[in-house]
């Protein structure tokens, strides 16, 4: 059997842990806000805690700058435990969601806040402040005050206040979420560029999948207070480890039922309808006879066919469908199809599609070793 | 916009007298009841008393006589310097309790807070004579704080407390605190939680955010409460008479003193005009430095 080549992307950081947090606990009250989480953020990467509202990532990135103290549990940077680091002597630049640039103070002040802190000389403090207000390209509003600049000339205010103390870790939290999408997407880029050009490690909180996905080396999906799965924006979308982590990360079809059989190569599920489908076994844990299963398939490797046109693959699982709907989206199309009593996504590319009506009788395929086995969730 | 809306006319350029007339009530208290008095006050400083005539208040020809009086006597001088130092101190010794106690009742909740403001209004539920003579109790010779101070041993006589103008000071911050403490404490509440989070992970411990984050940014509310505290200050008129006797002489006093013991009206009218002037004067100086700093203040 030919083992589907394993694409690891190693991060890019190559110095080892540089944040570390063991067996970090924190509750409000009755309320349980982390379970202990234990995450390694190595040095140089851009690490993304990446959950619903309410999952425990704004806590944990309030345990590292330090505004709370875990209840159990370590936080280390760079070997040296931090607990009773109060924030101001961790030595970390941070990039707050509303900003919290200072009101009072022009560009120039707010940047040099830090520097004029560590008592610095004058010149020392205009060099350093001119040059990463060069690197945000904002040498020219300076002497402006936050209220007269727009949300994205504060974001990069912010970025330049957080990263001209040249800190340790620098953390994000949701920095992105109070600009409009174009000027977002403009700033994702900006964000990695800059963090690359300082090779600073970089932990960035967000709910927003697409944006953990395009600027990450590696992504912590948070659910209910727990870390769920770590690993490559890849890693984390073609095999997510639980139903939370598909469903949080896209759109996903996916089957209940049970576990059929299984050999060397394949493992086959029964599903609540009575179809048997395929899923590559070295993908797996090891499920035995009769356990619950669930199945998901990404719409990308869903093909949706007309049923004289569809043509049977070994390598492929197939199913009867009508096809619901279409919604033509440009350079791709989603299909919205029934199939064994759900509803199934599929994305085709436009040019490469026949062209379907909708109540259309069709097939849906797909690669079976691109299905995957999920755990339920807890 | 659901249906609800529908029947609502788009806003018209037409004259909307509805503010006109629910402003009305309020304009004729405020015009019948202040504005035209203080307008015969105000003419009534410039006639002369004239005590042969049968009304001697009676309205007769121009004169800055008054206010000549003023300024050429030795004695009004002085009485106008010493209301404006003791306002000054008032309100200098206002902030300095003032502050702290605002950042104390913007951090606390609960049970903590209900006490700390109502420990700061209770002296506003007293009758200011009532409460001056209370502070009497405690301050004069024989009262309870010389007593336990002797008692103690810790002076060998009773010292003098009471008519003096740290008793003037003391009964009037007293009252004033939490015309300087309201005002701070809203604008500590307008500040975002974040900058101090923010100016932590630049460096700054607990006391360069205050001296640098927190205190710039409630100089409004600072600002307001001293404009308030001096202004009552300037025209208080029972704390000073009650606690510092004729040791302390104020403009209010010799207010009152004109109009009903010397029934010089005209001369009484020319006092209070000064002292709202002066009063007037540091208000606006202390808004044009405010004015100044205007882009400093948050929007």
């Amino acid at each position: 059997m030919t083992e589907a080549p394993r694409v690891t992307e190693a991060p890019r950081a190559t110095h080892g842990a540089h944040v570390t947090l063991r067996g970090v606990r924190k509750a409000y009250g009755d309320f349980r806000a982390l379970e202990s989480i234990d995450l390694e953020v190595l040095q140089g990467e851009f690490l993304s805690l990446l959950g619903p509202s309410g999952c425990g990532k704004s806590t944990t990135l309030g345990l590292i700058a330090g505004f709370l103290r875990p209840d159990a549990g370590t936080i280390a940077f760079g070997g040296r435990v931090v607990n009773d680091v109060p924030p101001h002597r961790r030595n970390i630049g941070m990039v707050f969601q509303s900003y919290a640039l200072f009101p009072h103070l022009t560009v120039f002040e707010n940047v040099a806040f830090g520097l004029r802190l560590r008592k610095l000389l004058k010149d020392q403090v205009t060099t350093a402040v001119r040059k990463v207000l060069d690197l945000v390209q904002l040498q020219h509003l300076q002497d402006r005050y936050p209220r007269q600049l727009s949300g994205g000339q504060q974001q990069r205010v912010a970025l330049a206040r957080a990263v001209v103390l040249d800190p340790q870790v620098l953390l994000l939290d949701e920095p992105l979420s109070n600009l409009d999408a174009k000027l977002r997407q403009e700033m994702r880029v900006e964000i990695v560029t800059l963090q690359r050009r300082i090779g600073i490690t970089t932990i960035f909180v967000t709910h927003d999948q697409e944006e953990a996905l395009s600027i990450s080396d590696r992504v912590a999906v948070m659910d209910h207070g727990r870390l769920v799965q770590v690993g490559t924006p890849r890693e984390i979308y073609t095999k997510p480890a639980t139903l939370h982590v598909a469903q949080f990360l896209g759109a996903s079809n996916v089957f209940t039922g049970t576990v059929e059989g299984r050999d060397a190569s394949v493992v086959v599920i029964r599903t609540d309808t009575g179809v048997l489908m395929r899923i590559a076994a070295d993908l797996c844990d090891r499920p035995g006879i009769g356990d619950a299963a669930l199945l998901m398939v990404r719409p990308e490797w869903v093909t949706v066919a007309s049923r004289r046109r569809h043509t049977p693959k070994a390598a492929e699982d197939s199913l009867p469908a009508v096809l619901r709907r279409v919604s033509y989206l440009g350079s791709t199309k989603l299909y919205y199809v029934e199939a064994a009593g759900r509803q199934l996504i599929a994305i085709g590319l436009t040019i490469a599609d026949e062209y379907l009506t909708e109540g259309a009788e069709v097939v849906v395929s797909w690669p079976f070793e691109h299905a995957r086995l999920l755990a339920p969730d807890q | 916009m659901s249906s609800a809306s529908a029947g609502i006319p788009p806003r018209s350029r037409r004259f909307d007298l509805t503010p006109w007339v629910l402003v009305t009530p309020a304009a004729v208290i405020f015009l019948g009841l202040y504005v035209i008095p203080m307008a015969i006050l105000f003419a009534q400083s410039f006639w002369s008393v004239s005590y042969a005539s049968p009304d001697p208040n009676a309205p007769n020809s121009f004169t800055l006589d008054n206010y000549i009086k003023f300024v050429t006597d030795p004695y009004y001088p002085k009485v106008l310097l010493n209301t404006l130092r003791l306002a000054f101190l008032c309100v200098v010794l206002c902030v300095a309790l003032g502050f702290p106690y605002a950042y104390l009742l913007q951090l606390s909740s609960g049970r903590l807070r209900t006490l700390l403001l109502y420990t700061l209004l209770a002296p506003l539920l007293i009758n200011s004579v009532v409460r001056s003579f209370g502070w009497v109790a405690l301050l004069s010779t024989d009262g309870v704080v010389n007593s336990a101070l002797q008692a103690l041993r810790l002076t060998d006589g009773p010292i003098k407390l009471l008519y003096t103008d740290s008793a003037v000071i003391l009964g009037l911050v007293h009252t004033l605190l939490v015309f300087m403490v309201i005002p701070i404490s809203e604008s500590l509440r307008t500040i975002d939680p974040q900058l101090k989070l923010a100016a932590a992970t630049l460096g700054a411990n607990p006391l360069h955010t205050l001296r640098r984050i927190t205190v710039p940014l409630a100089a409004p509310g600072i600002l307001a409460g001293s404009l308030i505290v001096f202004a009552i200050t300037t025209s208080a008129f029972v704390a000073p008479r009650i606690l510092g006797g004729s040791n302390v002489t104020v403009m209010g006093y010799v207010t009152i003193q004109e109009n009903l013991v010397s029934l010089n009206w005209p001369f009484g009218a020319a006092i209070a005009f000064i002292t709202l002037g002066a009063s007037l004067l540091v208000i606006l100086a202390s808004q044009r430095v405010d004015r100044a700093s205007q882009h400093v203040v948050v929007n």
